[in-house]
């Protein structure tokens, strides 16, 4: 018998290691070995590449770029800007050299050796300056070209395709005809320098969308200059950023752009925008310009941290395979009352109409109400800790409450968080698709639902995303994605004072692959407890990658496919006539949500930053209803009370009925802000003095929004009305006259 | 219109682009947090509301100042105009309202002033601790050479000695304080005259019993290394001073690491003459946690700053995090943050100096790296709190309550808005409220006064019902007693129980019955062992609240139960090995018996103390300590006597035996260690092995 027992465990282990052995040959990626032997074929001149109505579109033969030349003026925009000033000469009246950034139509990251040996990511450029960065191959296409660059000395070949199309230009690269021999590229940027400004020129910005969007100073600042960068659609969780120093407002729009006086471009990234890290680089006095540009990660990492004898240091982890695809972005050139970001907020919101199937709708919601049901807190039995679920809200209080305020509030959405079985903390996924013991029962919430469905919309929220153990058909194990490095990726919270990870509270990530079954669970669910609402707050605001398959190229991979998982799961929500509540969502989330909440009113703040603007609400405003960040968690109410106003969301409250002090040791950080007794008569009044220009903004959309000077803008909506707010705690002057310190004036419309 | 507007933007855009102050969004990007006390036994980090916004940002390198190279040191005048010293020799001043006024740079007659550490205004002087020149120069404010003050003369200053100046400052009465780089000996003290009368507020190194062994041993026999280790334990040198309006002197050493010894005390507020410390030494001014995490293990305060209010405004450059006390150290807010890393408003990348304006209502922050100063301005909610709890602090508290109640609808995380909700009630005899309170804030202070008055309108409201009570209940045993001696009734017939409950009375007589008659029960001495175990554990969560420090997320039953049934186990096995091999007659179960019943008392006196605990006030805490005591050693000679009876040794034996059986406890917790790693090892390997067998 033992000889028996013994024999099937060595078989078990032969038969794993035999499974370990295989599968890794069976793939082959697509790229091809970089090609050595073909010529340099380029034309010598600037040559006409395409034409239409409105612009030409021409090879630049000095820098290897193109250039867009507008018909009637002769405006032009190039992959490289032009040199800004005299040429320089040092003491001994030799010609000083320019920076050869600048005149780079592409950067590319590489490693430098084997990709899972954790090596140095390096990054070289193609630039007209140096010369001898390699050949290029010149190949006509339909009104446009493919122009292949070859880096001889790292062996790599990027094929780039700028093809003129009506009002654009669409820029891409095709990840599958990349060329690399030993050394693997790691990202590529396409036109560093096409949306640039010079340092210090009047009347100009740049546009990123961090947050609400943002507008940045080109002003000289040294020879590094200011550098921001962030992931579209926010950081990759799956990297394991070992110390997140401060909170992000992240990225949720796949766009950028730039105004130079009278001129501008703006850009959105068509293609791939899951995967790309937005790069700008601001008053660097070595390339004399301003930047902000894409870098499309084509083998995204997981970070590793060693740690030995007191000493740490981070290296990433890069998977073998390049993710397979074409990568674009479509670049628009700006003139005259549209070279700003109230023109690129346009155009942005028609490309998601015609592309994305963005709607119109008249359904504003002045409010927005989330409760907390619960969160998980440790008690002890003769000494032996437990943890419990402390209601912080349960239903039969939140009924009361939604009374209380619907009979003040017309329109009126309300989200229930927390309200499953592990409250607002990781458990299993959707909280277990039932309402948590000590929060109240299915029949109270019916009977909630049955009060003020008519009346009020109510969404139940699932957290799809983390989950910190198996239930409800979702493996702990199994169903969580995996880091470059092939372990489990393990997220932590972060600890509230030195901002580390709390080791005790690991939690993990739902595979893509899953979320339709997690959706499916939720709308069971949902319409067990005949809501017709579903708030899917994580799966609208995070991303990650997955690199559970080792063989795949396309899926997951530096968060590839990310978007379209999520895209398909809502799908999936809107054929079965439920509404979808979203929170800070990402572009591909706000398309298909009835509302987003939390919607960014402010950007990421960083140093170059002149000013936030609100171009998320300019884009969705009239399309999608949105209401702002919670008010009573905001550092200064008032201001985010402001951030409503000038984007014409509407107010955001988070709350719950009881306070206890067991509360303290909780994680979810706003408890103590949010306790209804506290914070109902602000709430009302609030909403009292807002309630008449909601009215005359409902579904109105923004044709423009100014900045008057710093802290006081402007926005105007398309029936007229239009409102001036003074964010300075001194008063402002305006066209519509003065507006008292943190206070507002709306003229126009029926105000 | 349209237009306008357009051409208005661009001309506002392009004064943005050179303008030095930006006003932005307040929205911090890091927690702001604080920290309560008296739960459990750390101090715990709790989210708070902010009290201070980020007002505007200035970029020093934008104010015309060419080949600015890196903010060192900050200081203001009366008019609080900025005075802000550049590394490269040179200062650049700012008006009130930041503007800039002027640069002072070589100062005429003196060599460079470069990489000087330390500025300090005062009554029409500014004062530039020349650092790497060992000297401070005194300038008018034009920039014109006063004074130069040097390392003086004296007997009390070690030949040895480097004199690094970096902090300066002067009290009332003209005497000057100097803090000089890497110094342990405290701040240099200058009479109004320039004489220098001493060194003023050093640190102490606290001593124990084995660091006096050791110093004396590395005395007696020193070597190199020995010398090293000596200089680790020198007391810590200070990092900055400041005198408040009364005079008091404030000092902070800066380094905070793992080590216990600097992790209190770190700002101190001395007094002008004998320099002692009137602060509680032993707050910790940093965070709790010190954690190694990119290579940082440690913290750094680096600035302090204190207001004619008392409140203390500390900067800690290696987080780079600000932190506010008030003057009896209760945390208000921690905010900022970035760590090296902090691009975004209201982060830093290298703080490295703070001044506060306008009595603390403005708070600036200087960044080395970018040469930013970040200025954070006082929200109305702040301004509440400091002013509450300046009233609270000094006794008006009729004045504070509303202001509480406002801020608990505000920020129900705020400890201290409960603790003054509990002294107004307690102001307004309305005990019952304060109670409530004060057990919410964890205010035992309070909550003790509180209660004292509770406890005496209870007992004077009820005294006679509570007088009869007890006279019936004395008098019931008493009568009890004497009618069961008398008639000889026997109320519990087991005779093992008999036995037990009676050990205490006649420990000799019944551990000799146990051991000739076998009347011992092992069922009763696990009872025992497992009623000890919940008496400790209950001690604990069911004591009163002035005398428990139970917080449910830290305590441990495992420790618990290995420090009180786990140690009475260890003892038993140790006993019976060591005495088996030395001729004890005791057997096992024996060993078991005389040692759970000797628990008795234990067991009683944790009752009696979770009894009393809850109707005890702390200075009454005395009697709670008596009766442990008295428990102890009643436990104990019941032991001694339980020893001598079941294994028949001579009290030179049973001494011999037991400081064996002690020793045996040590070897065996030994091998439960090794035991314990080594599972641990094993249970790391099993999930290592099934995390590779998963991804396959």
């Amino acid at each position: 018998m033992k000889k028996r027992i013994l024999s099937i465990i060595v078989c078990i282990f032969l038969l794993l290691s035999l499974v370990a052995c295989g599968g890794e040959g069976d793939f082959t990626p697509s790229q091809k070995p970089f090609d050595k032997d073909v010529k340099s074929s380029v034309p010598s001149t600037d040559e006409e590449i395409a034409k239409n109505d409105k612009y030409t579109l021409q090879y630049d033969s000095a820098t290897g770029g193109i250039k867009i030349v507008e018909n009637a003026t002769g405006a032009s925009w190039g992959t490289c800007p032009t040199p800004e000033g005299e040429q320089q000469f040092d003491a001994m009246g030799m010609p000083i050299r320019r920076h050869g950034f600048p005149q780079s139509v592409l950067e590319v990251g590489y490693m430098d050796k084997k990709i899972s040996g954790g090596g140095n990511q390096i990054t070289t450029t193609y630039d007209g300056i140096s010369g001898g960065a390699g050949r290029m191959v010149y190949k006509p296409i339909e009104n446009g070209v493919t122009i292949e660059y070859y880096f001889d000395l790292q062996e790599i070949m990027i094929p780039v395709n700028y093809v003129l199309c009506n009002d654009y230009v669409s820029i891409s690269v095709d990840s599958t005809k990349i060329q690399e021999n030993d050394l693997k590229v790691t990202y590529v940027s396409l036109a560093p320098f096409l949306s640039s400004i010079p340092n210090d020129s009047e009347d100009s910005y740049l546009f990123v969308p961090s947050g609400s969007g943002a507008l940045l100073s080109g002003a000289s600042y040294n020879d590094q200059g200011i550098l921001y960068s962030a992931y579209v659609y926010g950081d990759d969780l799956t990297m394991e950023e070992q110390y997140i120093s401060t909170e992000e407002n992240a990225i949720r729009l796949p766009v950028y752009g730039y105004k130079k006086g009278s001129v501008g471009g703006f850009a959105i990234i068509d293609e791939g925008a899951e995967t790309v890290l937005l790069k700008t680089t601001c008053g660097n006095t070595a390339y004399k310009f301003t930047t902000v540009y894409p870098s499309f990660q084509l083998r995204g990492y997981t970070t590793h941290l060693a740690t030995s004898f007191n000493n740490t240091r981070d290296a990433n982890i890069f998977p073998e395979n390049m993710i397979e695809g074409e990568f674009s972005i479509r670049f628009y050139p700006l003139q005259g009352d549209n070279a700003n970001y109230s023109g690129m907020a346009n155009i942005y919101r028609d490309y998601l109409v015609s592309e994305c199937g963005l709607t119109e709708t008249k359904n504003d919601k002045a409010m927005s109400v989330s409760f907390i049901g619960g969160t998980q807190i440790t008690k002890s039995f003769l000494g032996v800790p437990y943890k419990t679920l402390f209601a912080t809200t349960t239903v039969e209080q939140a009924n009361t409450m939604i009374s209380e305020i619907s009979e003040s509030v017309d329109s009126l959405a309300v989200k229930f968080k927390g309200f499953g079985v592990c409250g607002v903390d990781n458990g299993s996924i959707g909280g277990g698709f039932k309402i948590g013991g000590n929060i109240g029962s299915a029949s109270q919430l019916k009977k909630l639902v049955s009060t003020h469905a008519e009346k009020v919309d109510l969404y139940m929220d699932y957290e799809l995303v983390k989950f910190a153990s198996s239930g409800s058909g979702f493996k702990y194990f199994r169903d969580a994605v995996m880091n470059s490095g092939s372990i489990k990726s393990e997220q932590y919270i972060i600890d509230k004072a030195l901002r580390n990870n709390d080791e005790n509270l690991k939690y993990r990530l739902l595979r893509p692959i899953r979320f339709s079954d997690a959706v499916s669970k939720a709308l069971d669910a949902n319409s067990k407890l005949t809501l017709n609402g579903v708030s899917i707050e994580s799966l609208s605001s995070l991303s990650y990658s997955d690199y559970s398959d080792i063989n795949s190229t396309v899926d997951y991979n530096s968060k590839h496919g990310f978007d379209i998982a999520v895209s398909n799961a809502l799908k999936q929500v809107k054929e079965s006539n439920q509404k979808i509540m979203a929170n800070n969502a990402n572009a591909y989330a706000a398309v298909s949500a009835d509302i987003i909440e939390n919607a960014p009113i402010v950007s990421d703040r960083g140093y170059a930053f002149m000013d936030s603007v609100p171009f998320y609400a300019m884009v969705f405003k009239g399309y999608v209803p949105m209401t702002t960040e919670p008010i009573n968690t905001a550092v200064t109410p008032q201001k985010a009370v402001l951030g409503a106003v000038e984007g014409g969301l509407g107010l955001n409250y988070t709350l719950i009925s009881q306070w206890d002090n067991s509360l303290i040791n909780a994680y979810y950080p706003y408890f103590n802000t949010t306790v209804y007794s506290n914070v109902k008569d602000d709430m009302l009044s609030t909403y009292g003095e807002l309630a008449d220009y909601y009215e005359s903004i409902n579904g109105a959309k923004i044709t423009s929004n100014t900045v008057i000077s710093s802290g006081v803008h402007c926005t105007t909506f398309d029936n007229g009305v239009t409102v001036y707010v003074n964010y300075n705690s001194d008063p402002a002057q305006t066209p519509a006259g003065e507006v008292a310190a943190l206070d507002y004036i709306v003229t126009g419309g029926a105000a | 219109m349209k237009k306008a507007l357009g051409r208005l933007f661009a001309v506002i855009l392009a004064i943005c682009l050179v303008a030095s102050v930006t006003v932005v969004s307040a929205v911090p990007p890091t927690d702001t947090y604080t920290y309560w006390t008296n739960v459990g036994t750390q101090r715990k980090a709790v989210y708070g509301k902010a009290m201070y916004d980020v007002d505007k940002v200035i970029d020093v390198t934008k104010l015309g100042v060419e080949r600015l190279t890196q903010i060192t040191a900050m200081c203001k005048d009366n008019e609080e105009n900025i005075y802000i010293l550049d590394a490269n020799s040179r200062i650049v001043v700012l008006d009130k309202d930041y503007n800039f006024v002027k640069e002072i740079g070589l100062i005429s007659g003196t060599t460079s002033y470069r990489n000087a550490k330390g500025i300090y205004y005062n009554d029409g002087v500014i004062y530039i601790c020349n650092t790497e020149g060992a000297n401070i120069y005194m300038i008018d404010v034009d920039g014109n050479l006063i004074d130069t003050i040097t390392l003086p003369e004296s007997n009390l200053i070690p030949d040895d000695f480097l004199f690094k100046p970096i902090k300066i400052t002067r009290d009332a009465n003209g005497y000057m304080y100097v803090v000089s780089e890497g110094c342990y000996y405290g701040s240099l003290l200058y009479a109004p005259d320039r004489t220098f009368l001493g060194f003023y507020g050093s640190n102490t190194v606290n001593a124990t019993i084995a660091s006096v062994f050791t110093n004396i041993s590395n005395r007696l026999f020193p070597n190199a290394e020995k010398h090293a280790n000596q200089i680790k334990k020198l007391p810590f040198s200070l990092v900055d001073i400041t005198i408040d309006n009364e005079g008091f002197v404030y000092t902070c050493n800066g380094f905070t690491d793992y080590s216990t010894a600097s992790r209190n005390a770190q700002i101190r507020r001395l007094s002008p003459g004998s320099g002692t410390n009137i602060l509680n030494s032993k707050v910790n001014f940093t965070d709790t946690k010190i954690i190694w995490i990119k290579n940082f293990s440690k913290q750094d305060l680096r600035d302090i700053e204190v207001d004619d209010n008392g409140f203390i405004y500390a900067l800690e450059s290696m987080f780079d995090k600000v932190f506010i006390y008030d003057d009896q150290c209760r945390i208000l807010n921690v905010f900022g943050g970035g760590m090296g890393a902090g691009n975004q408003v209201g982060t830093f990348t290298n703080s490295c100096a703070l001044v506060i304006k306008q009595n603390g209502d403005e708070i600036l922050v200087a960044d080395s790296d970018n040469n930013y100063i970040t200025v954070f301005t006082i929200n109305d909610y702040g301004k509440q709190v400091k002013e509450l709890d300046y009233l609270t602090l000094n006794g008006e508290y009729d004045k504070v309550k509303e202001g509480w109640e406002d801020v608990l609808k505000q920020d129900a995380n705020s400890q201290l808005a409960y603790s003054g909700l509990a002294n107004a009630y307690l102001e307004l005899e309305d005990y019952e409220s304060a109670l409530k309170y004060a057990k919410l804030g964890y205010d035992k202070d309070t909550y003790a006064v509180a209660f004292e008055y509770v406890r005496k309108d209870f007992i004077s409201d009820n005294f006679t019902w509570l007088f009869v009570i007890i006279v019936v209940v004395v008098l019931g045993a008493i009568a009890f007693m004497f009618i069961t001696n008398k008639k000889k009734i026997v109320l519990i017939k087991n005779k093992s129980l008999n036995l037990m409950l009676t050990t205490m009375i006649h420990p000799s007589n019944n551990f000799t019955d146990i051991k000739e008659k076998g009347l011992g029960s092992i069922g009763l001495s696990l009872l025992l062992l497992v009623l000890y175990y919940s008496v400790t554990v209950l001690k604990t969560i069911a004591g009163g609240f002035l005398f428990s420090n139970y917080d449910p997320t830290t305590f441990n039953s495992i420790i618990v139960l290995v420090r009180s049934a786990g140690l009475v186990v260890l003892w038993i096995v140790a006993n019976w090995l060591v005495c088996t091999l030395l001729g004890g007659k005791g057997k096992l179960k024996e060993i078991i018996i005389v040692t759970c019943y000797s628990l008795l008392p234990l067991i009683l006196e944790g009752i009696l103390y979770i009894v009393l605990s809850n109707m005890l006030l702390p200075v009454e805490a005395g009697f709670l300590s008596i009766m442990t005591t008295i428990s102890l050693i009643y436990g104990a000679m019941m032991l001694i006597i339980g020893m001598l009876k079941i294994h028949d040794f001579s009290m030179g034996k049973f001494l011999w035996t037991t400081l064996l059986s002690i020793l045996g406890m040590a070897i065996i917790i030994f091998l439960l260690i090794m035991l314990i790693i080594l599972v641990q090892q094993f249970g790391a390997f099993v999930i290592t092995l099934i995390t590779e067998i998963s991804t396959i």
